[in-house]
């Protein structure tokens, strides 16, 4: 009986306030729509931003003449240093073999394997590339740098390219969160000011209710359904504008262009939950505690 | 009583009424009437003094509880306060709903009062299409419904023509005949005379006269008596 009196109360007020209701309603959407577009770009971001980043690795030259025994004792050097996840040895041939394959004219003039054997070393995180590199090749107490052990012959040289894909990077991540949480709170405050503007031209109606003898939840609970109301018609007129746009542009699309297609951006089916949460969530809360102000009679 | 503006709405203003009575506050605009009757429902908190109501003081009701008390007491505002966005079926049935009033209650009980108030015809009329007049038994059949104790009507003749005036005190004598006791705020004195019941008047936040105890101008200064004197010889509010 008493939900029934609220939900009929909240259908009725809608009704009678179609305009503030309405600027209320395209509120929710368009934020919504643009929360909605956001989120994957972020993700879609920070997804191409981490598989450049998991390419950062470390290449470790053997000294031509190495055989057998000090490639595996190296393999166990490189091994024991802390934050080395991985270490794949490339033999000389396969090396050569891979080259020859890429350019097979230029490769055909040699007599003989000019190519070192060849460990690739991988950081558990792309941040400890360069403490990895620094173990290998410590700095001496005179200032020269020397190598970890005698048969390595050389440390790929592209520290500078790591560290500019580093901070590339880290900025780009850094950069969406901000922007992702810059517009979480622009639309938590667009929405609930836009209730409260609703509210505000009902104030009177709210202190004649309290006159009558209206406890503060009797109010309450009508307002806080209208906001829940509102809030859920606009998420799912907001998810009903992303769908069109997904099947009707991004779907094509995506075999071509692989950032859309990326695997880490959240399923379809989550954001609509996500997007449905937030709009009702702030909505409903934005009526309730819009509200506390008028029924202070 | 002192308002936060630092004026005073009443002062020392001591009276009592018993139960099924029908009393009239009067007094000129400004005297403190309207502060009587927001005291009573508690829309105010005295600054100093007592009120009681029912045996209750009032000053000893929690906030949470505020709500329960004023379902006790029907209230006419001046402005009659009615709900812009509902009928006048649904502004009376508004005041049952906020007591947890079922639908059965509500169907036997509103269309009751409006036969009695005369409203029958214009149940499904919103308040902005009503007369004044019209309005005005509206806010009664809200404050009524309940059948609540107690009675508040703040002028409700006020600007009236007098036979809409007539009406409106013969339905409060009737709210009265049922039990119920009536404080009505007015500054119709032609009306107050013709009613004969008991009358209070304040003046300057002052209680100045109380014909039923005999209290006549306890409080009042030789100059309040001088321009009440003046001011009741002159009759302003007769149309």
């Amino acid at each position: 009986m008493r939900l029934q009196f609220f939900l009929k109360e909240a259908t009725r007020s809608i009704r009678r306030n179609a305009a503030p209701n309405l600027a209320a309603l395209a509120t929710v959407v368009v934020t919504l729509v643009v929360v909605g577009v956001f989120i994957p770009i972020v993700q879609a971001t920070q997804g191409a931003a981490n598989s450049v980043r998991s390419r950062v690795l470390v290449d470790v030259y053997m000294v031509t003449s190495a055989g057998r025994g000090a490639d595996a004792r190296v393999q166990r050097e490189l091994q024991a240093i802390p934050h080395v996840k991985r270490v794949v040895f490339e033999s000389k041939q396969q090396a050569f073999a891979q080259q020859r394959a890429q350019d097979p004219a230029a490769y055909a003039l040699l007599s003989s394997n000019p190519l070192p054997d060849t460990f690739h070393v991988y950081p558990d995180n792309p941040a400890n590339v360069l403490a990895i590199r620094s173990a290998i090749t410590p700095t001496g107490p005179g200032g020269t740098t020397r190598m970890l052990d005698r048969a390595i012959a050389s440390v790929s040289n592209h520290t500078d390219d790591t560290k500019k894909l580093l901070e590339v990077t880290n900025l780009v991540t850094i950069t969406a969160a901000l922007l992702a949480a810059l517009l979480t709170v622009a639309s938590i405050l667009l929405i609930a000011n836009t209730i409260r503007l609703s509210l505000y031209a009902r104030r009177r109606e709210v202190e004649v209710m309290k006159l009558v003898g209206a406890t503060d939840w009797f109010i309450r609970w009508p307002f806080v359904l209208e906001g829940t109301i509102v809030g859920a018609s606009g998420a799912l007129l907001a998810i009903a504008v992303l769908a069109a746009t997904k099947i009707a542009l991004l779907d094509p699309l995506a075999g071509h262009w692989t950032l859309i297609a990326a695997p880490r951006t959240i399923p379809f089916v989550s954001l609509v939950g996500v997007l449905v949460a937030a709009g009702v969530g702030v909505s409903a809360l934005g009526s309730g505690l819009s509200l506390r102000r008028f029924l202070r009679v | 009583m002192r308002y936060p503006s630092g004026d005073t709405g009443l002062n020392q203003a001591t009276f009592q009424v018993d139960r099924e009575e029908f009393v009239f506050l009067v007094g000129s605009t400004g005297s403190g009437k309207s502060t009587v009757m927001r005291l009573l429902i508690k829309e105010l908190e005295p600054s100093e003094g007592t009120i009681r109501v029912a045996g209750k003081d009032l000053t000893r009701i929690g906030r949470r509880r505020v709500p329960l008390y004023r379902r006790n007491i029907g209230v006419v505002f001046q402005d009659f306060k009615l709900l812009p966005n509902r009928t006048v079926h649904d502004n009376v049935a508004y005041a049952l709903q906020v007591t947890g009033g079922t639908r059965k209650e509500i169907r036997a009980k509103v269309p009751d009062i409006l036969r009695l108030t005369g409203l029958s015809t214009k149940l499904h009329n919103y308040p902005d299409q009503l007369s004044g007049g019209e309005q005005q038994r509206v806010a009664i059949a809200r404050a009524f419904v309940n059948h609540p104790p107690l009675l508040l009507a703040d002028e409700p003749t006020g600007n009236r023509d007098p036979d809409t005036s007539i009406d409106i005190m013969r339905l409060l004598y009737r709210i009265n005949r049922t039990g119920t006791t009536v404080l009505v705020a007015s500054h119709d004195h032609v009306m107050v005379d013709r009613m004969r019941r008991r009358v209070l008047e304040l003046s300057r936040g002052r209680i100045v006269r109380d014909e039923a105890t005999g209290l006549y101008a306890r409080d009042e200064t030789t100059r309040e008596f001088a321009q009440r004197l003046r001011s009741t010889g002159q009759r302003p509010d007769t149309v």
